[in-house]
């Protein structure tokens, strides 16, 4: 009895650091990396060539965001499952391109702060050549991805951040999303 | 790994989406009282004057509203383009008041727009709901007002080889009750109102009359849609509906063919625009007669970097699949697959047969998506491998083009490419599209987009038809001593079964005398008379598209924009299409307004779409985290309660 309960004990124990193990990997990676991409950065402004922010990634930082708070972060070129683990990415727009700059990040981490965004906060986006843009929130919608298509303005004055949504959901994959729109 | 099945959920969830390309609807003016409630003013009358040269319309349409309603309106006047179409002017006329809607720099227009807004005038400014509609609005239209519009517009029609289609939007949109909760009435309208075509007709007819010159004689000409009355003169007709003005309740749709004689049929169009000549010529391949296609050498590319994880990898590798099952018993092929490091599946390209396809199809099977994006390696092993006598060398290349070094890989295929051609395959949600088909027009290929799973038959599908019928290489086009011509594309692809080829041209002077060649089983080679008596309208505007295209190209890959910009502007201002630095601005004519209306200006802007684009899939944006963490603290309890009650356990043995 006391040996198929002491069993239990270490099978729930062995789940419970495995769950939290596995948590803190997401959460601790997503904040690790974009101390690593920061560097990387600084780099790319410095010699004007993007700069991967380890050897192996496949992703490199194309933008820096900052936000009302003034919290600073490191989007990415790519916003695959991969790339977004480790900060926002671009999805469009940017150098040389006439569409709306947009940019997606995770809910849980990076694009928490999104949530706490109101109509007038400002958001300032320094591009690879140094050049910074300074944007103000003028719209935040909630949006089924399901039945409308995503279609990027083409109007580079428009940066437009996009997140899961709600921001409190559990599970990953709902079909809403949540698109803040600002302008220069 | 879990971590890897946890995203492909997410990416799996992206990718449904509407489709908002085959509705098909006419124009139609909305109408806003103060209280926001909405009514669709009367359409009287429209009439429609298309020019068609071969694979170009140019349409005049002009529709006529009546408000009638007791009060002043705010109106928008919404057109659902039909597809591949640009709007490049408008004249709007409500009573005596005039909107003229034209390309401008978008300094310029930016600035109007401010101007009227800062000095308190009415303004609205016209947002893309989807890349297909053209909207534009306007203010103050007065109880029981006529409001004309008149919307010039060009298009690149559906073409099917020898096959050519039309089709003009002359169905009615419904009229439609906003919901009440959203901010701006008349946006919801119209995303409700484009999103529910059909309805009644209750208006004016419409009259049609079209001006067609296909660039040969027609083997059929017809409507499925409405009868038609034909008359011909040379190589143009002109059609007309037989009733007359013909009721709005279904589009018009006209159909025709060329002859088909065995032989690629090359023909050509000319217009000239001040003082500036250009042409189009167009080849189109036959269709009957016996298809003979050269062995060919496939080489397929497969990135299996980290990028691609989850749903892409699974796209990518059901797309090769689908290849490998198309390959020709006796024709010769290989895969390289890469990520930080590459592998060649055999050592040098393998006869294709049952043994060396299933091998393949084990290899791609097996493969992982993991790591780092070395494309140029990769490349290199592919394109050095000893290419086998009398076989064409088609490299298909299937990634998403998370690429850094672009000049480097376009440097690489410069050398090694050869005559080999390369076909692009773009995979998920926002793959590299303008470096991929960039890639592939300088390979003479072409770019296939997969974003989704659903796709990749379809996509496939179309690649292979392409990649098994290819009727004629090495296209040449030569004109008489003296005169040069800029041509776009300036490296002619080869000529595939199904698909005429379009080569736009600014020459130095016109000439009776152009020499298209090209090799099939033997040389071929035919002479065209450029109709120069003639005038094609959209000849100068396709090539001035075609133009640009290669210049916002060259910004990409690293020319100082301040140098470029000046050319686009300049190339756009004078063909009137919309382009990074123009856009498509209304403004108001002031000079027969009244002194003492009480809205004097309105100023509209809209940017008209250009072509069509895909919309983008949505990014999955959520990691499990907060799930793990809640089940974590769920697991936390339950062992607290175990050591607790092990606790108390033990102690009472004691």
């Amino acid at each position: 009895m006391a040996r198929y309960e002491r069993g239990l004990l270490a099978l729930s124990l062995t789940a419970l650091l495995g769950l939290a193990g596995w948590a803190s990997w997401l959460d601790g990676k997503a904040w690790l990396a974009q101390h690593l991409i920061a560097h990387a950065w600084q780099t790319t402004l410095d010699q004007g060539v993007p700069q991967r922010p380890w050897p192996w990634a496949d992703t490199w930082p194309v933008a820096r965001l900052t936000t009302p708070t003034g919290k600073t972060l490191y989007v990415l070129e790519s916003t695959s499952g991969e790339a977004l683990a480790f900060g926002p990415g671009r999805l469009a727009g940017g150098i040389g391109s006439d569409q709306a700059l947009t940019l997606a990040g995770h809910r849980d981490t990076h694009f928490a702060f999104l949530e706490t965004l109101e109509n007038g906060d400002s958001l300032t986006v320094q591009r690879a050549d140094g050049a910074r843009q300074r944007f103000q929130v003028s719209s935040q919608e909630v949006v089924d991805s399901q039945a409308q298509p995503l279609q990027i303005p083409r109007n580079d004055r428009q940066l437009i951040l996009i997140t899961c949504y709600p921001f409190d959901a559990l599970t990953p994959g709902g079909p809403l999303r949540y698109v803040v729109i600002a302008q220069t | 790994m879990k971590l890897t099945f946890f995203f492909s959920l997410l990416l799996l969830t992206l990718t449904a989406r509407a489709d908002w390309q085959d509705e098909a609807a006419t124009g139609a003016l909305l109408l806003a009282d103060d209280r926001g409630h909405i009514t669709a003013a009367t359409l009287l009358d429209t009439d429609a004057h298309i020019t068609v040269s071969g694979p170009l319309a140019r349409v005049t349409l002009t529709q006529r509203f009546h408000n009638p309603s007791q009060q002043f309106r705010e109106g928008r006047y919404l057109f659902p383009l039909p597809e591949n179409a640009a709007v490049d002017g408008m004249v709007l006329t409500i009573g005596d008041r005039r909107i003229v809607g034209r390309i401008d720099r978008k300094a310029a227009a930016e600035q109007t727009y401010r101007e009227a807004r800062a000095s308190g005038k009415k303004a609205s400014l016209v947002s893309q709901q989807r890349p297909n509609l053209f909207t534009t609005a306007v203010a103050n239209i007065a109880p029981g007002e006529t409001v004309q519009v008149e919307l010039h517009y060009q298009q690149t029609l559906n073409v099917d080889g020898h096959r050519f289609q039309l089709r003009l939007p002359l169905t009615l949109t419904p009229r439609f009750t906003p919901a009440t909760e959203t901010p701006h009435p008349l946006d919801s309208l119209l995303r409700n109102t484009v999103a529910n075509p059909g309805g009644t007709a209750e208006a004016g007819t419409a009259s049609v009359h079209i001006d067609l010159d296909a660039g040969s004689r027609l083997a059929t000409l017809g409507s499925p849609s409405h009868a038609i009355h034909s008359q011909r003169h040379g190589r143009r007709y002109t059609i007309t509906p037989k009733a007359g003005p013909v009721p709005m309740d279904r589009d018009l749709l006209l159909n025709w063919e060329l002859e088909d004689t065995g032989e690629p049929l090359a023909t050509s169009f000319y217009e000239q625009i001040d003082g500036e000549h250009y042409a189009l010529l167009m080849v189109v391949p036959p269709e009957t007669g016996q298809a003979t296609t050269l062995p060919r050498e496939t080489l397929f590319i497969i990135d299996s970097s980290g990028s691609m994880g989850g749903a892409p990898m699974r796209q990518a590798k059901a797309s090769l699949q689908l290849a490998l099952q198309r390959l020709k018993p006796g024709d010769r092929f290989n895969i390289t697959d890469f990520d930080s490091q590459h592998t060649l599946l055999f050592e040098q390209p393998a006869t294709v047969n049952d043994a060396s396809r299933q091998q393949a199809q084990d290899f791609v099977d097996s493969l992982q998506a993991s790591g780092g994006t070395h494309m140029l390696p990769a490349l290199s092993a592919t394109l050095s491998q000893h290419a086998s006598d009398g076989y064409l060398r088609q490299v298909i290349f299937i990634t998403d083009g998370a690429v850094g070094n672009e000049n480097g890989i376009f440097q690489a295929l410069h050398q090694q490419l050869g005559e080999a051609r390369l076909f692009t395959v773009g995979i998920g949600s926002a793959p590299n599209s303008h470096f991929m088909t960039r890639a592939a027009q300088f390979g003479r290929g072409s770019f296939t987009y997969i974003n989704d799973q659903s796709q990749v038959q379809q996509g496939m599908d179309t690649l292979f038809r392409r990649l098994e019928s290819p009727l004629m290489r090495n296209l040449q086009v030569a004109l008489p001593d003296g005169i040069v011509a800029e041509h776009w594309p300036q490296k002619l692809p080869d000529l595939y079964a199904g698909e005429p080829l379009l080569v736009a041209m600014k020459l130095s002077a016109p000439t009776d005398q152009i020499t298209v060649s090209g090799y099939r089983d033997r040389h071929w080679q035919q002479q065209v008379a450029l109709p120069a008596n003639d005038n094609h309208p959209g000849t100068g505007s396709l090539w001035a598209r075609r133009k640009i295209a290669d210049l916002m190209d060259r910004i990409t890959l690293g020319t100082p924009e301040a140098d470029i910009a000046p050319q686009i502007t300049d190339v756009a201002l004078r063909h009137q299409l919309v382009s990074r630095y123009t856009s498509f601005i209304a403004v108001e004519d002031t000079v027969s307004r009244p002194a003492h209306e009480p809205l004097l200006h309105d100023t509209v802007r809209s940017q008209a779409p250009h072509g069509t684009q895909h919309p983008t899939a949505w990014p999955g944006t959520a990691t499990p985290a907060p799930l793990l963490w809640r089940l974590a603290g769920v697991l936390l309890i339950a062992t607290l309660l175990l050591w607790l009650r092990q606790r108390r356990e033990n102690h009472g043995t004691v």
